[in-house]
């Protein structure tokens, strides 16, 4: 059968069972330590992503704080692991649920500010947070970071070597996935998209606009708390000057590039963001003009981001046929 | 007949400036109710108090013996009032039946982990949110557009996915702002059907509207507006006839 034969689900299917294939295989190709690691990160920013998407894609609030929550996850769970010694699954419930009431409180004023206002409000909150994490030396130990955070270990099984762990990253990453997969197909999460489009027409159409954008805010930065928590116990040192705007900025180019208000865009900034920069590391720090030279050819060619691109390719094709058939 | 919706002395003043001031009147069950005016007349500035856009600093609304006065637009949709704007709010980056399926949402009750879980009930509930768009896309004629994006659409096609839209929140009483602008007199005698039909089924419209021929065709009541204040009420007919309305639309002088 030749591919254009194919019906789009049926392709999208055979694309979702290979991408699966690859990472589930992916363990067995990448041999180092030091590449296992590149692919831990990929799958943590993939979890961020995809819980920062809801914001920004589905509900088009710009948040410049999501780090903010990012760092509260990581701290929590590092600090309730290493100093009661509690097990990791506690400590990752701990972040989760920490971040989900700091991202509710966050999302309290969001209900009554606006477009750059808000985002002005978020990126001020996220500062406070990494201060705030950096001056309470005697809990966070301030800017030498926490270190010799125990990798996860659930219910006895450590996870402390590098293909376990990979694994279980896939399959947390998998569960947001699935997660926002079905929140997006859901009313709530054509709610997000209607208060995106118009918060008049979401309004009057009977969506809770208030109750919504409270609930994107509390999802997305539960998700965060737990890519915090397992980037913590990932890494195992933490320190504020890595949760900084520049990696804010990283997030949102992540999402805005991959595609936001989809669900394969995240996954693809994240995969693109994090392994980019190690693989053109032999290029030094020109990595960062040609970072720059993407996301400005992205922004002028595909502003729907990579998501976008079998649109576009199309759009493009019936706009070169129309050419040729107009000459 | 009792009355679905009683408007009694309904007053909203903007900086001094009174765009509507003691207007009151009342709307049977599948009654078709004409707002006229000329413009600056008060006609949006009541749809908008009707719809909780604005809230009324005097006055009572009262739906089916609800007083619904005050609340905000999305639990009076839920009470069972549903609109249209005469610009446009459509939901660009959802398709066609998904714009309809939002207008469902007030009428849906699965929690967030059954959603998540895909419990049996949650995907019932999500199927017939689709099957009740599709019909409504049946009935104001867009069918086979239930994937397209809106704005592949034409701008009565729009229109009449907005009034699907506001009768997927299965209405009591559905209002329509300049629901003919822009259209050719092909889609507006289209949509003059669709209201007829719709009303047929009990629900009450209320339409704001400057096409005159089209409001004289299709309503069975209409509300006169200038200046805030009702001039005139009564059939289409007594509303042509009436000096009022026929002067605060064409001046003293032709009176």
């Amino acid at each position: 059968m030749s591919a254009s034969s194919m019906t789009p689900a049926r392709l999208r299917l055979a694309g979702l069972v290979l991408a699966l294939i690859v990472a589930l295989g992916l363990p067995f190709v990448l041999g180092s330590a030091y590449h296992l690691g590149v692919a831990h990160q990929v799958l943590i920013f993939i979890i961020l992503a995809l819980g920062y998407d809801l914001l920004l894609g589905f509900t088009g609030m710009l948040s410049f704080g999501h780090i903010g929550l990012f760092s509260i996850g990581a701290y929590t769970s590092a600090i309730l692991v290493t100093s009661t010694g509690a097990p990791f699954l506690v400590g990752l419930a701990g972040a989760a649920v920490l971040t989900g009431v700091v991202g509710l409180v966050i999302a309290i004023p969001a209900l009554r500010i606006k477009g750059h206002s808000l985002t002005l409000l978020t990126l001020a909150l996220g500062e406070v947070i990494r201060i705030v994490i950096r001056s309470m030396e005697w809990l966070t130990n301030g800017s030498h970071g926490l270190a010799g955070i125990p990798r996860p270990e659930i219910f006895g099984y450590s996870f402390r070597g590098a293909v376990p762990l990979y694994y279980l990253l896939l399959a947390i990453a998998i569960l947001t996935l699935i997660f926002v997969w079905r929140l997006k197909n859901s009313r709530f999460g054509r709610s997000f998209n209607a208060i995106r489009d118009s918060e008049i027409g979401a309004d009057v159409c009977g969506v809770n606009v208030s109750r919504m954008k409270m609930l994107a805010f509390g999802l997305s930065a539960v998700i965060a708390g737990i890519a915090g928590s397992l980037y913590a116990h990932t890494v195992r040192f933490i320190s504020p000057e890595f949760f900084s705007l520049g990696l804010t900025v990283i997030l949102v180019a992540m999402v805005l590039i991959g595609g936001r208000g989809t669900i394969i865009g995240p996954v693809l900034g994240a995969i693109l963001f994090i392994s980019l920069p190690e693989a053109l590391r032999f290029v030094k720090e020109y990595y960062l003009v040609a970072f720059g030279l993407a996301i400005w050819a992205s922004v002028l060619l595909l502003p729907e981001g990579l998501a976008g691109l079998p649109k576009r390719l199309r759009q493009w094709r019936v706009s070169g046929r129309r050419s040729e058939v107009a000459r | 007949m009792t009355a679905i919706l009683e408007v009694t002395g309904v007053t909203k003043i903007f900086g001094g400036l009174t765009a509507l001031g003691d207007v009151s009147f009342t709307l049977e069950p599948g009654q078709i109710l004409g707002l006229v005016g000329p413009n600056g007349s008060g006609k949006s500035t009541m749809l908008n108090v009707l719809s909780g856009v604005y809230t009324p600093e005097q006055g009572r609304v009262v739906l089916d013996g609800k007083d619904i006065t005050g609340r905000v637009p999305s639990q009076i949709t839920e009470a069972g009032m549903a609109r249209t704007f005469q610009n446009l709010q459509l939901f660009g980056g959802l398709s066609v039946g998904q714009n309809v399926m939002v207008g469902r949402t007030c009428r849906m009750g699965s929690s967030l982990l059954a959603t998540i879980l895909g419990l049996p009930a949650a995907r019932a509930e999500e199927r017939e949110a689709r099957q009740r768009a599709q019909d409504l896309l049946d009935f104001v004629g867009l069918s086979d557009r239930f994937d397209a994006e809106p704005t592949s659409l034409s701008y009565g096609e729009r229109r009449l996915l907005e009034v699907a839209r506001a009768l997927a929140a299965a209405p009591r009483v559905l209002m329509l702002d300049e629901p003919c602008a822009g259209l050719s007199q092909g889609e507006a005698d289209e949509l003059a059907e669709a209201i007829r039909r719709v009303a047929a089924q009990g629900i009450s419209v209320i339409v704001i509207e400057h096409n005159m021929r089209f409001i004289m065709q299709l309503v069975d009541h209409i509300v006169a507006l200038n200046f805030g204040q009702k001039i005139a009420e009564g059939t289409p007919k007594q509303i042509r006839a009436n000096e009022d309305v026929i002067a605060a639309y064409l001046g003293r002088n032709h009176a």
